[in-house]
């Protein structure tokens, strides 16, 4: 049974068609990235598969159920947008997840502040934007998930930071879960994924392992991207 | 999980409601304050001031408490609050005992606060000392018919305004009013209220259940409950057999429970299967 599966998937925002009859398949075990220009229907997709958004149609399987109640709860997603209380320390928030989400473990949470250099005792909102985001990544990643989603998870990070992030996702990640990554910093990720899916107007336009697409073409992803949305 | 989506509803609204409370009150001590002076002109400038700041307390409550749910629904922290993996019987109980806390408080403080105005008032203007000021409002007031009376109102009108407001944003948090934003839990809200009040005058006319109003009002102050709809009396009217109405339609009680179980499905289904964030 595959970890995601997706056939015939259609969203629309009115007359705008952000996701076009779209058919996927993912398996467990590897790192995601899921990259395109703005509005070819990243988010969109992200938003589907955490049962964020269940309006669209066609057929959508998390580990073989309909997302809901059910396949949110192993589901970790972050979003590209602040979704916490930011009158909350950072603690406290650590405190929240551990009392909603079984699957929270608090230890790691606590090592990754520390990885973070983040204080647990400030609040969010005396935090800097990419402190903010830190956070978040931090608590996506504390989640024993079996999916892992992250929507623009380095977007508004220093380059230095970016780097600790990403190292934090790896090593937070287990080899048994499924981690979708997008972003628009396709250099700062090429390294850690392991198959790529590049989206354009709502449509599958090109999808495969990182290492047989360098191969194909000849040439890094993050070239092979240039090339295709330029 | 019920009590921790309470907990979190609760405090979330604590950071904001504390210092509206703590205002209430402050305005509350300083308008007894200021009784004591017993200055008729500023006594009643300054409770026309706390009459004004509890009112608009009140209301600002009523709003923080919508804008709180609205933003866990459907606002900036309902990515967060939709994946906690809580059963929708749950989330929507603690909803309505997020509301439901809300209400009682306010309603409290602000009977509080009227109380002790009414108190001030009624020392300063007759004269009295503020204890026997005290003991004569407490008697009229703490009369067992009466407060049942007050207690029964505080409910219903917290059923119903709890019940709307979740409705509103629910519903019009779903993928078809996305467009129009907040917009959306505020058209359904208007719709709503024009379908309530029209289920509302329709269920008096028609319903055959009404109270029979006392015939002076002056010397006989009994009510009686009579199985007659409000038409028939009105076509009496109409065919001059009589003068006046003298019955009041009392079914849209009845229709009113049936319309928010209805509402209250509603909104389980949807916050169930057409969630839709943005």
């Amino acid at each position: 049974m595959s970890t995601i599966l997706i056939n015939n998937l259609c969203k629309r925002y009115g007359k705008f068609q952000a996701i076009n009859n779209l058919s996927l398949e993912l398996d467990s075990g590897q790192i995601v990235g899921l990259v395109g220009p703005n509005g070819s229907g990243k988010s969109s997709l992200l938003r589907i598969i955490g049962a964020f958004d269940m309006a669209y149609s066609g057929e959508v399987l998390i580990n073989g159920l309909k997302p809901g109640l059910e396949s949110r709860k192993i589901v970790s997603y972050l979003s590209d947008k602040p979704y916490i209380s930011d009158n909350l320390r950072a603690e406290q928030i650590i405190k929240l997840y551990d009392d909603f989400f079984p699957d929270f473990n608090k230890d790691k949470a606590f090592r990754m502040l520390d990885l973070f250099k983040l204080k647990s005792e400030q609040k969010l909102v005396e935090m800097s934007k990419g402190m903010g985001e830190k956070v978040q990544v931090l608590l996506t990643m504390s989640r024993e998930a079996k999916i892992y989603i992250l929507d623009e998870p380095i977007s508004g990070v220093d380059p230095a930071s970016r780097k600790i992030i990403l190292r934090s996702m790896i090593e937070g990640f287990s080899e048994d879960a499924l981690m979708i990554v997008s972003t628009h910093l396709l250099n700062d990720i090429e390294n850690i994924i392991d198959s790529v899916i590049f989206l354009d107007s709502g449509q599958i336009k090109i999808k495969g392992s990182t290492d047989d697409l360098r191969e194909q073409h000849g040439k890094g992803i993050n070239e092979l991207f240039e090339q295709i949305f330029q | 999980m019920f009590s921790k989506l309470y907990k979190y509803q609760v405090k979330e609204l604590w950071y904001i409601a504390r210092y509206f409370y703590a205002a209430m009150i402050g305005a509350v001590l300083l308008g007894l304050f200021v009784s004591a002076t017993r200055i008729p002109g500023v006594v009643q400038f300054v409770n026309a001031i706390t009459i004004l700041g509890f009112i608009l307390s009140c209301i600002a409550m009523i709003v923080f408490s919508v804008i709180y749910d609205y933003q866990n629904q459907q606002g900036k922290r309902s990515y967060f609050f939709r994946s906690i993996p809580a059963k929708e019987s749950a989330v929507f109980s603690s909803r309505l005992a997020y509301y439901f806390t809300y209400h009682i408080l306010t309603v409290l403080v602000f009977a509080i606060g009227i109380t002790i105005f009414i108190v001030s008032n009624t020392a300063v203007e007759m004269k009295l000392p503020f204890h026997i000021a005290f003991s004569t409002v407490k008697d009229f007031f703490l009369q067992p018919k009466l407060i049942g009376l007050i207690f029964l109102l505080v409910v219903y009108t917290g059923l119903e305004h709890i019940i709307s407001m979740m409705f509103a944003i629910t519903i019009g948090s779903q993928a078809i009013f996305k467009k129009l934003g907040v917009g959306g839990p505020i058209l359904v809200y208007f719709l709503h209220y024009i379908a309530m009040q029209i289920i509302t005058l329709i269920s008096m006319l028609l319903i055959p259940i009404s109270i029979r109003l006392p015939q002076n009002f002056d010397t006989d102050f009994q009510f009686e409950i009579v199985f007659e709809s409000m038409i028939s009396e009105m076509s009496k009217v109409f065919s001059a057999q009589s003068n006046d109405i003298k019955i009041i339609g009392i079914g849209f009680i009845l229709t009113t429970f049936v319309t928010w179980i209805i509402m209250s499905i509603w909104i389980y289904k949807a916050s169930k299967n057409k969630i839709s964030l943005n």
